[in-house]
């Protein structure tokens, strides 16, 4: 159990020759396994920004062409410096009504995210959408596809017109085309699958006339709805309260990202994560890869996935009082697998009504359909768990090999695909490529010319743009059931049309009634009534049409739930997952989402194989290298990566990559622009997601260079033989019994001097407004929503996978990602990860060091950057403590003046400056929201109230971890939130005084786990040592003053504690 | 061949090489100072427009307010330039054959745009608002000039950072009651009110002068 400490000395050992400091023992925090392991590598990065820039040795012109530089330059200096350019000022010759140049008007839409609604609202300048925020409407927060969905709508890549085989043809010959295969027969319709009420009348209507219609979509979950079939035999949906459990147990599931209903999901858990606000709940994990999950759980269990089953028999053995199966024992005596499962249990029945269980979408039917059983048991239906019906029930796999062997039997003739992309991403097994190629006419109906179309195309058929959902009419119904109107905000930008329109015409609708508008009308029509009290106008205002939700029922799980779980197979099993970025592949040519970092391995622009630790030293891999993977007959040469606390005998890999026909963001193979990533897909057998017995792995030929930033702006106070120490103390962490025993807990982490002064003189804040934020870590799941609204509303270019392997990515907000524990043993890992932004401190480093006064404070508190100003010394990026100032080194915004991708400099927010190259850049609390809503407010001779302003990462958050305003104002949110005990200064030990303050994260533990299964450093009792505290003994934990971090009860702490009062009390 | 050596009187240009120096940088430091300022630069530039519209006319022997045309002014960042309709307001009864107006009329009728040259141009990174600046009693003719007596419009104050800071940091001699915001000949307060008013729009100016008011 103590494993801690003899790992701690056996480094120190290895590790004393290379680095004879107090840090060479290993780490009990740590950004990735290069840390952990002290790789002189990441020593570098801390020590210097960019490391892999050796300026010194840039090859230099030569003198003479330096001095034709020179002179060039001075030359066009003189001719350009006159004036600058004649610019035209071109308004409307009738302008609208309520169109003033330069107004921000906001539309209520949705989008359809597989079958389930992301309802948002769209911020549209001068007739172009450039902002996607939430609709509050319905839920707080929206997930990062919504808001990366602006890059994507102005991708130069999409496709802008009509083509038959290899030449280019007209909307009406191809609907035409369409009309007549309809009319004539065997007419197949392939939809992706979608939620939209419209669709689904159209095709009820297709169907009534002969055509044959399926969905399918990657993202189907097909196995939970067998599992509901097999439980309530009928497709159920379950739906969850999690604001209404006290104990969650997550199943090998990405609930709070990768879930139809994430978004709703991750808020309603994180209502009750804080433990100020109401009763924490605990949150236990099983999973196999580290998620979002594992992340927010209080204890987390490392297991294959092909296990889970296995728990879920133990525990519902311990909670029934019966014997678990010898198959399930087997695996309860794998680590500690079989206490957590009692522990669980045990927690489950205390909680009865108020527990709850979510189940990946990867996990096969019959666990499913015990969990119905077990919730049933436990009474919880009703409370955190409720049944509605499910209008996706046919739409799978099992579909769409229905489809597949219907091609092959020759009952199509013409197959229409709407949307989706099958011919890369159906499952491999199904042979989905060679089966569409025996209809005679292929239509394929889609954004970009991807694989499906090449395919399409190459068969002499079809290709139809389709109009992206911020330019068309339709609607689509939320994992709830609500229905929400989409409404287009702008006119398609290549005359695409929606799904529904082409699916109007096939059926040979007028073009009158074939519109988009028309459709959808007509369905809500149909449904909701007659509109005498402007309730259309009302629906489409609020993006809702109430009452629309599916009807809640407590279903009695039947005999079903007792399904036997098949025993698993031992040895290596290959997970497949929806990515988190780029989900199924369809938001593969998204540049944000492609150059996001992944909330846990931190990697860009790639997918790879994660493995647990002992696995990959077992077989001899470590990260980068390549491993060959083969199960059930296909095989994948894929780059490895090291993931601590990822189950052993376990890999996992993210669907989604490796496309050959996306864009020149994702790869394509007729332009020569190489693929991201390893397309998983060909691995896939019976779904596309879940979880493949009897995998082979073997090490690979060569190396794969991966670009991942876990290692890049590292926080080094005071160099690296300081991280070690601090690390701990960046991102705080305590127990509920450390935070009921003393709530300011994470304030005396730290030890401060007495009096902090600065050499600088004190500047006075005289503004009547003082800007300030919080970032609650107990609130936070590392969804990365907050890094792609910054992105869009700050206008942050992408820099491609080569620029962020040398640490130049552009990211203002980053999340950090510290894992705690002991990387050898997955099951001590625990995690925390902290959002940082620009800290807006005070007392500022980076003023101190800018020689041209670029960056300084406003009277409002905000450190203030001035790109026009700044001459790319890059001094106050190095001297910034919390490492968030970005620095332009190539023009990166240049290809957007290219005549073709022209089209991407509508995306940019007219409100803030296009940086350019050579300057540094950083956030600053969205300062044109500020000065907005200041302007506003200061016109009419007011202030600026508490949440007028919104920055663009808080508006984002689905937990709602992100507090801003004005705290100056004692009322404000802002000011309560920094006033609560919690609330803790990231290196305030350097008096820097940030506007930014963090709220430590509170893990409620199970006194039954927390010391049988130690995990994380803080648990664990690894922390070390602050700068001067003593070891205390524990009777000084138990006195009134020293009431700080630790559990006292726990043993073998005593000198490792990590004593940080404040030091005057010593 | 004996290497040239340079005559010995030319040993007193070495005396004219400081000089010279001294010269270049007097010489540079006028350049920079008076040929590039926006004093000569930008002030009186006054580009031909599509339409020889006159404000001298319109505003001033007309006395339309500003506010007719440039509606905006008062809510936006922008004081929208008008769009050909308001034009045709009054000029689909008055001068409707006048073939100074035909460009207007040609735009209104075919849905297309007027494209007039800007006149006063910021840089790119300065974002200037317009509501903010005449709800609180900077009057248009503070920045604009005697727009009213223009045939032309021409830039007459240099609107570099200098000048707007000069405002910024002291911006009583400017300020003037909201009423009169658009009165290009109002010199001082002639009514009690107006004296009044005066007070308020200083109590309530609050100019900033930190890098974000203008640059984000």
């Amino acid at each position: 159990m103590s494993h801690h400490p003899d790992h701690d000395h056996s480094s120190a050992d290895t590790l004393e020759v290379a680095a004879p400091s107090a840090s060479a023992a290993r780490p009990s925090v740590w950004r990735s396994l290069a840390e952990f392991d002290g790789d002189a590598e990441v020593a570098a990065f801390a020590k210097r920004e960019f490391p892999t820039d050796d300026f010194d040795r840039l090859e230099s012109p030569d003198r003479r062409r330096f001095m034709q530089i020179l002179g060039a330059s001075a030359a066009l200096a003189g001719a350009s410096s006159c004036r600058w350019e004649r610019e035209e000022i071109v308004p409307h010759a009738i302008r609208p009504e309520d169109a003033p140049p330069g107004q921000r008007t906001v539309f209520s839409t949705v989008m359809d995210l597989a079958g389930a609604a992301r309802p948002v609202r769209v911020e549209s300048v001068d007739g172009r959408p450039i902002k996607v925020e939430p609709n509050e409407l319905t839920g707080g927060g929206t997930d990062l596809f919504s808001q990366a969905a602006i890059l994507g709508f102005y991708d130069p890549d999409r496709s802008r017109e009509v083509s038959r085989g290899t030449t280019a043809s007209s909307w009406s010959a191809a609907l035409e085309a369409l009309r007549g295969a309809a009319v004539a027969g065997k007419c197949a319709v392939l939809a992706s699958t979608s939620s939209s009420p419209t669709l689904h009348r159209l095709a009820a209507a297709a169907r009534a006339a002969g055509v044959r219609w399926t969905w399918y979509s990657p993202l189907d979950r097909d196995h939970a709805i067998a599992g509901a079939r097999m439980a309530f035999g009928r497709p159920v949906r379950v739906q969850y309260d999690l604001g209404q459990a006290d104990v969650v147990l997550s199943l090998d599931s990405d609930f709070q990202r990768d879930h139809a209903d994430a978004v709703a999901l991750a808020s309603a858990l994180a209502t009750r994560r804080m433990p100020e606000s109401s009763k924490m709940s605990r949150v236990y994990a099983v999973e196999a890869r580290f998620t979002s999950s594992g992340l927010s759980s209080d204890h987390r269990l490392p297991l294959r996935a092909s296990d889970v089953g296995a728990f879920v028999e133990l525990v519902e053995a311990k909670i029934a009082g019966t014997t678990p199966s010898a198959a399930a024992s087997a695996v309860a005596a794998k680590g500690h697998t079989g206490l957590f499962a009692e522990a669980v249990a045990d927690d489950l029945k205390a909680a009865g009504a108020h527990a709850a269980i979510v189940v990946g979408d990867g996990q096969p039917a019959a666990v499913h359909a015990r969990v119905h059983g077990l919730l049933a048991r436990l009474g919880a239906v009703g409370t955190t768990t409720f049944h509605t019906e499910e209008p996706l029930a046919e739409a799978g796999a099992e579909a769409l090999k229905g489809l597949v062997d219907a091609l092959n039997g020759g009952q199509v003739d013409s197959l229409v695909i709407l949307e989706g992309n099958p011919v890369y991403d159906a499952p491999g097994a199904l042979g989905f490529g060679a089966a569409l190629t025996k209809a005679k006419t292929v239509a394929h109906v889609s954004l970009y010319r991807d694989e499906t179309t090449g395919a399409a195309l190459a068969h002499g058929g079809w290709h139809l743009p389709v109009a992206h959902w911020l330019e068309a009419w339709g609607d689509a119904r939320s994992f709830d059931g609500s229905v929400h109107l989409a409404q287009p905000l702008i006119a398609p930008l290549y005359g695409g049309k929606s799904a529904i329109e082409v699916v109007a015409a096939m059926l040979g609708m007028g073009a009158e009634e074939a519109t988009g508008a028309a459709l959808v009308r007509a369905t809500f029509d149909a449904t909701a009534g007659d509109d005498t009290d402007g309730r259309w106008n009302r629906a489409l205002h609020d993006g809702v049409v109430a009452g629309t939700a599916f009807r809640r029922e407590s279903l009695a799980a039947g005999a079903g739930a007792a399904a036997a779980i098949e025993a698993a197979a031992a040895g290596m099993e290959l997970n497949l997952h929806a990515c988190p970025k780029v989900l199924d592949g369809r938001f593969a040519n998204n540049g944000w989402l492609q150059e996001l970092p992944d909330a846990v391995t931190k990697l860009t622009w790639d997918n790879a194989l994660c493995l647990g630790v002992k696995t990959a030293a077992q077989l001899k891999l470590e990260t980068g290298d390549m491993a060959k993977v083969t199960v059930g007959g296909a095989s994948l040469d894929v780059v490895a990566y090291v993931m601590a606390g990822h189950a052993e005998d376990s890999a996992s890999l993210a669907l989604g990559y490796g496309r050959t026909a996306a864009g020149v963001i994702a790869g394509f193979k007729a332009a020569e622009v190489s693929s991201a990533g390893f397309n998983a897909y060909p691995l896939s057998k019976a779904g596309a997601r879940g979880t493949l017995t009897g995998a082979q792995l073997a090490k690979g030929r060569g190396k794969y260079k991966l670009a991942a930033t876990q290692e890049h702006h590292l926080i080094d106070a005071i160099g690296m033989s300081g991280r070690a120490e601090r690390l701990p103390f960046l991102a705080r962490e305590g127990t509920l019994e450390e935070y009921t025993e003393n709530p300011e807990f994470a304030k005396e982490r730290v030890h401060l001097p007495k009096n902090m002064r600065s050499l600088f003189d004190t500047k006075v804040y005289d503004g009547d407004h003082q800007w300030g934020m919080t970032i609650d870590l107990a609130a936070c799941n590392g969804c990365n929503a907050c890094v792609i609204a910054c992105q869009s509303e700050n206008n942050i270019p992408i820099v491609g996978k080569e620029q962020v392997s040398r640490g130049r990515e552009m990211h203002w907000m980053r999340v950090d990602f510290y894992f705690q524990g002991d990387a050898q043993d997955a099951e001590t890992i625990d995690a925390v990860s902290q959002p940082v932004n620009c800290l807006q401190c005070e007392n500022a480093p980076c003023e101190q060091v800018c020689p041209v006064a670029a960056t300084v404070h406003s009277q409002e508190g905000l450190n203030d950057m001035v790109y026009n100003r700044c001459i790319g010394t890059r001094y106050c990026g190095n001297n910034c403590p919390a490492k968030v100032r970005r620095f332009n080194y190539f023009h990166y915004t240049k290809f957007m003046d290219k005549p073709g991708n022209k089209v991407l400099q509508l995306a940019q927010n007219p409100d803030v400056t296009v940086r350019s190259r050579g300057v540094m850049e950083k956030c600053t609390y969205c300062i044109q929201r500020i000065s907005a809503a200041r302007i506003k407010a200061r016109n009419v001779g007011r202030l600026v109230q508490d949440g007028e302003v919104v920055t663009s990462c808080q508006s984002a958050c689905p937990p709602n971890a992100i507090t801003f305003g004005n705290i100056k104002d004692e009322t404000s949110a802002v000011a309560k939130k920094r006033n609560e005990p919690r609330a803790y200064a990231m290196l305030e030990e350097l008096n820097i005084r940030p506007r930014t303050l963090y709220m430590a994260k509170v893990a409620n533990l199970n006194p039954k786990l927390k010391d049988a299964m130690k995990q994380g450093a803080f648990q664990a009792g690894t922390i070390p040592k602050a700068h001067h505290g003593g070891g205390h003994s524990d009777a000084g934990h138990a006195g009134t003053q020293d009431t700080h971090g630790g559990q006292p009860t726990q043993d073998g702490h005593g000198a490792a504690d990590h004593s940080t009062q404040e030091g005057a009390g010593h | 061949m004996a290497a040239f050596h340079f005559p010995r009187w030319t040993n007193h240009f070495l005396y004219l090489i400081p000089a010279g120096a001294l010269g270049g940088v007097v010489y540079a430091v006028v350049l920079v100072w008076f040929a590039f300022s926006p004093k000569t630069l930008a002030v009186g530039y006054a580009p031909e427009q599509p339409v020889p519209f006159s404000h001298a006319v319109h505003a001033g022997q007309l006395g339309l307010d500003c506010r007719y045309c440039h509606n905006t002014v008062e809510s936006m960042a922008h004081a929208a330039v008008p769009p050909a309709a308001t034009c045709m307001n009054c000029h689909d009864k008055i001068w409707t054959d006048s073939p100074k107006l035909e460009p207007v009329r040609a735009a209104y009728t075919a849905g297309d745009a007027l494209k007039w040259v800007r006149v006063h141009d910021l840089a790119d990174y300065a974002y200037f608002d317009h509501s903010a600046h005449v709800n609180r009693g900077i009057g248009c003719v503070s920045c604009h000039g005697r727009i009213d007596q223009m045939e032309v419009v021409t830039q007459q104050k240099p609107l570099s950072m200098g000048w707007c800071l000069e405002c910024h940091r002291n911006p009583e001699p400017n300020l003037r009651p909201v009423s009169e915001i658009t009165n290009m000949a109002w010199t001082a307060p002639t009514t009690e009110k107006q004296t009044l008013d005066l007070a308020q729009v200083v109590e309530m100016a609050h100019p900033q002068e930190s890098c974000s008011t203008c640059h984000r």
